[in-house]
């Protein structure tokens, strides 16, 4: 429907609404960004200036926000003197090593499950969307209690593997709803030309579901990335990732602000990207393909 | 086996060895009282662990605590997400940007938007400290050290990441929402608030009912922030039945306590989702 048909049935306006409507928003987006913005800023100041907040009711003073100079200093203390360089390592191994796994395993899953027909097929679909039900607290015990006898406490691979639980059921539900939109006669065409179940998996199918293909691919990569319970009870000391990292600069000594700072935005930012960048298909992941926008 | 069989082996086989297989020990542990240490063995205890929670005061009023953040949250996110949602959905210029803007906090790790406060938090030097002070709200003392403000900001946390995905779940919704229909009740002469009761709504049941059960699902699920923040203080006043998980498990290392915890905590999520889900089904709702 053309957007103007649209405009004439929804909006009668008036003057107060739209003032009203623009305010909220903007209070809204100041609310969002506020926080993010504050903490940018104070990852690029020196102490003294970070903690400059002016005397109470002193309104004026909230320019000191924007009073700083320039320095790197505490991206020098968080890679130098705390080693933060591993950790970031740690964080893209295992979140994309998990990821792949879980987006192969799970493409071949998801058209398996949507063209096939199974017994128990929806005991199988509850099983997988009753994974996304489980507190992640709640997978831990049992995982490390299995993890601490295998040996894979604080490893890499057992950091993969802790991630693979909820990566793999994610992005099976997620592919499945994908494949599950490609009319079949297009794949019925094919094989009528001769082509093999293989051949139309690989040149039809999984083209056409390549967007959410990449889409869970990104989604699996960011909850890995931000997971913070399974890289700190399963990860531990040899395996330890950026959240990981940032708690342990809060000690009982000290809080060295500067550097949780700074190590903060590294943890946000990527994942911001990323998250814009497959913005279409963020609300249809989250809620595990049930809200399309 | 069909060819079809064939694709599904290898995710149904690692999805049993890394889903069922824990779920199946983590039933057997909640049975036992699980060695510490390595060279020790477990014992079998019947249904103690179970007895037993009933018995911690701490676990009964974890729920009463969790049962307070989850309703005030949500109760918040979803009043102002539904607002959002009606004010983006009406917007002409750059709605888009507006919502790209909306969206970027469910995208940061909880445990950085934890900091993030944690820092706009602090009695010394943060900002919203500062305001709160400077408006008068608060006379004195800290946020995260007093038991009712220490709640209050975990809430906020909590509306701060997550009333985005409420907005952006309710204007796909209100996105679908027949325009023809809108149009007729226009042409009957129905007021706004009419045809946004007796048209948008009822179009959007589905959608609200999803939204606020995944909302439900992923509250229950993140204790990160609240690790970040309070650590359950102080005096306990943060400390919900999720977190308290943590604490039983790898703190006191209690494992079997924590299997049994987890697992009624498992359940209950369980049975409150499948709750909404009929729920939804009886009114008629359609995916």
């Amino acid at each position: 429907m053309p957007q103007n048909v649209r405009e004439t049935i929804l909006k009668k306006r008036t003057a107060v609404g739209t003032i009203f409507m623009v305010i909220v928003l903007a209070v809204w987006i100041v609310w969002t960004v506020t926080p993010l913005l504050i903490t940018a800023l104070s990852c690029v100041k020196i102490t003294r200036e970070a903690f400059a907040t002016p005397e109470y009711g002193d309104w004026k003073g909230v320019l000191n926000i924007f009073r700083f100079q320039p320095t790197l200093e505490h991206f020098k203390t968080l890679f130098k003197v705390e080693g933060f360089g591993p950790y970031i390592w740690h964080g893209l191994v295992a979140a994309f090593s998990s990821s792949a796994i879980a987006v192969i395993m799970g493409t071949l899953g998801a058209y398996g499950l949507s063209r096939g027909r199974f017994r128990m097929e929806s005991n199988i679909s509850f099983w997988i969307i009753s994974t996304r039900m489980a507190p992640a607290v709640v997978v831990i015990v049992p995982l490390y209690f299995i993890f601490r006898r295998l040996g894979l406490l604080s490893t890499i691979p057992g950091l993969i593997v802790a991630y693979t639980t909820f990566n793999l059921p994610f992005a099976l539900w997620l592919i499945k709803g994908f494949f599950d939109d490609i009319p079949v006669e297009i794949e019925e065409a094919a094989f009528v030309d001769g082509d093999t179940h293989w051949d139309v998996f690989r040149k039809i199918a999984a083209p056409l579901a390549a967007p959410g293909i990449v889409a869970a691919f990104v989604l699996c990569v960011l909850f890995s990335w931000n997971d913070f319970l399974f890289a700190a009870v399963i990860g531990g000391h040899a395996a330890k990732t950026v959240p990981v990292g940032i708690t342990e600069l809060r000690t009982t000594v000290e809080v060295l602000w500067g550097p949780i700072n700074s190590a903060t935005m590294i943890l946000v930012f990527p994942m911001i990207f990323l998250g814009i960048l497959i913005r279409k298909y963020l609300i249809q992941g989250l809620t595990m393909g049930a809200v399309r926008e | 086996m069909s060819f079809y069989g064939w694709m599904v082996i290898p995710a149904a086989f690692l999805l049993v060895l890394i889903t069922v297989y824990p779920f199946f020990w983590m039933i057997v542990m909640s049975l036992l009282k699980v060695a510490t240490k390595p060279g020790m063995k477990s014992e079998f205890v019947g249904l103690a662990n179970y007895a037993g929670l009933v018995k911690d005061s701490l676990w009964v009023k974890g729920w009463v605590i969790q049962a307070k953040y989850v309703g005030i949250s949500m109760s918040i996110e979803f009043i102002l997400g539904f607002a959002i949602a009606l004010f983006l959905n009406n917007l002409k210029k750059g709605a888009n940007l507006v919502t790209t803007i909306v969206l970027i906090p469910m995208m940061l790790a909880p445990v950085a938007v934890g900091f993030l406060y944690l820092y706009l938090f602090n009695s010394s030097f943060g900002w919203y400290y500062w305001f709160i002070r400077s408006i008068g709200i608060l006379q004195k003392g800290s946020i995260l050290g007093d038991m009712s403000w220490a709640m209050a900001a975990i809430i906020i946390v909590d509306v701060w990441e997550w009333t985005p995905f409420m907005a952006l779940v309710f204007l796909a919704g209100l996105k679908k929402v027949p325009l023809d229909q809108l149009e007729a009740a226009k042409c009957d002469g129905a007021p706004p608030v009419r045809r946004f009761l007796d048209v948008t709504l009822p179009n959007m049941t589905s959608v609200i009912v999803i939204g606020v059960l995944i909302r439900f699902i992923d509250i229950m699920r993140y204790i990160d922030n609240i690790f970040v923040m309070t650590t359950g203080g102080p005096a306990g006043a943060t400390k919900t039945v999720s977190y308290y998980l943590f604490d039983v498990a790898f703190r006191f290392f209690e494992l079997g306590r924590g299997a049994a915890h987890g697992f009624v905590l498992l359940l209950v999520i369980m049975f409150i989702a499948m709750f909404f889900v009929n729920s939804m089904q009886k009114k008629g709702g359609q995916r």
